[in-house]
């Protein structure tokens, strides 16, 4: 017993506390051993004792994650008992431990009675807020790093969109992004061809987030490149697919559509990697048309060296091409009702007659009015382009 | 998403519930996948009869857990299919890689009738 009360005189809780109250003290504790990985008690059940480390240690988990560790004269579980309220934190055997058990009834006895228990709590939890300011000031910090560390990708992501609109003699282009998280997998993009073509790529990395934006600046950087050699749209997605497919331990994926216009032709020349159909308005005959999948989307682990196909559309002034993401038609309102393909079309052919522009801004605002300010959960894009 | 597991004939039947499966807590289906194949189970059928719909950022964890069961020597079969998901996987040119069958009592069958092919040693 001499041994348990030098132990317990030597810790912070009862260095105040007189020998032969230390005595009566060290008789009401109960050892407990438990090997390493034993869950003393658990976050949320009510509080029936405090335990004091005499060997080893214990973790103190919060919500899964371990915010402080005990070691040998630390204390753990006084909360619940000084409160009344349940267990703040799980607390776990790191190691093999040997634990002082002292029940609630003798605790709180000795708490009323003795000045110096309750000057040795005082300064235990004293200590453990200075310890909790510490930490959170750590994690402020961390988190204001973190901040601006997305602000910055934030502004690299944005700054892989093209800065403006395109309007020339034969075509006019809008476009739009909006990610739902500060970085997204959305991504849209014109391309200025050696040949005079323009070369327009709308696409959706599967999910949003910092790792879709990394592979949508892979993309991007496979596109400028790839269109410099070939840029015919089914050698340009062979390409991405190639890069993309790299990285498979990603476990992302991406969908894409790349049209190349040819004015000289009159001709449009697309490859659609499992994207949503685009849509081709047709002035001719009044009537809307839409650009299938020509091939399985981009990095498919297997499918590095797929051969990709492409299509070719008449391309005449008064035409409309419609790209958009998936994150426009599965937006839903509060009724959980999506904004769906329908919608789409209607508000495209109600905005015929205007320019792209214009097409872009009514589709937004018809996406506005039906989601009524519920929260947007993916990314949203659409690029409009007009024959002239 | 809930993900509830039941063995039939050294086939794994997943069935995944839940309205919506996006976001990061799909990246659990791979994880469950993995560890089947690391308990030796590599044939494996999931049931989306109780999904209404599911986010893009599942079809990427549906093709790496593919990947991951058919380098083990197995398949990944569906069924359940409803039609939204049926379009997504139709306009993707998923439905091309993934088997679907339209009960989990053939999905389960078909292991036996037609079983996966072996990975080449490359």
């Amino acid at each position: 017993m001499d041994g348990r009360i030098h132990f317990l005189k030597q810790t912070e809780l009862f260095v105040n506390v007189s020998k032969s109250h230390l005595a009566q003290i060290g008789d009401e504790m109960a050892q407990v051993v438990a090997k390493a990985g034993t869950i003393i008690f658990q976050e949320g059940e009510p509080g029936d004792a405090v335990y004091l480390v005499e060997e080893g240690v214990l973790d103190i988990i919060r919500d899964g994650v371990q915010v402080v560790s005990a070691e040998a004269g630390g204390c753990v579980g006084e909360f619940a008992l000084i409160d009344d309220g349940p267990r703040s934190a799980s607390v776990l055997a790191r190691t093999d431990v040997r634990l002082l058990r002292w029940d609630r009834t003798a605790f709180q006895r000795a708490l009323d009675a003795s000045p110096g228990v309750a000057s040795g709590i005082l300064k235990m939890l004293t200590a453990k807020l200075r310890q909790d300011t510490a930490t959170y000031v750590q994690v402020s910090q961390e988190r204001e790093h973190l901040r601006q560390d997305m602000k910055r990708a934030q502004e690299i992501q944005m700054g892989m969109l093209p800065a403006r609109d395109l309007k020339c003699e034969t075509i006019e282009t809008s476009g739009y992004c909006q990610p739902a998280a500060a970085v997204g997998g959305d991504y849209y993009d014109y391309l200025h061809t050696e040949q005079g073509k323009l070369g327009v790529i709308l696409g959706d990395v599967t999910g949003h987030g910092f790792y879709s934006g990394l592979f949508v600046a892979m993309a991007k950087s496979c596109l400028h490149t790839q269109g410099k050699v070939d840029c015919a749209p089914a050698r340009v997605m062979e390409a991405m697919n190639h890069t993309l497919s790299l990285s498979i331990q990603s476990g992302l994926l991406m969908t894409c559509c790349y049209l190349l216009f040819d004015d000289s032709r009159n001709y449009l020349t697309y490859c659609n990697a499992g994207h949503n159909f685009p849509y081709l308005y047709r002035r001719a005959t009044d009537s809307l048309e839409t650009l299938e999948s020509t091939d399985l989307l981009l990095g498919v682990p297997g499918f590095e060296t797929n051969h990709f196909h492409q299509k070719e559309r008449e391309w005449l002034p008064g035409d409309i091409l419609l790209l958009y993401s998936d994150g426009i038609t599965e937006a839903a309102n509060a009724q959980g009702e999506m904004f769906e393909e329908e919608r789409l079309e209607a508000t495209l052919l109600a905005h015929k007659d205007c320019s792209a522009v214009e097409i872009k801004q009514a589709v937004l605002e018809a996406l506005a009015q039906h989601t009524h300010g519920v929260e947007q959960s993916d990314d949203i894009t659409l690029v409009v382009a007009r024959a002239l | 998403m809930k993900i509830s597991e039941e063995i039939r004939d050294d086939v794994a039947v997943l069935t995944t519930t839940g309205a919506l499966m996006s976001g990061p807590e799909v990246a659990d289906f791979h994880d469950h996948i993995k560890k089947l194949v690391q308990d030796g189970i590599t044939n494996v059928v999931v049931d989306f009869s109780k999904v209404k719909w599911f986010g893009s950022s599942m079809l990427g964890v549906m093709t790496a857990s593919l990947t991951t069961v058919r380098n083990a020597g197995g398949d990944m079969r569906l069924t359940g299919i409803t039609k939204k998901i049926e379009s997504i996987l139709m306009v993707t040119q998923l439905a091309g890689i993934f088997r679907t069958l339209d009960t989990v009592d053939r999905a389960v069958a078909s292991f036996k009738t037609q079983p996966p092919e072996k990975p080449s040693p490359n």
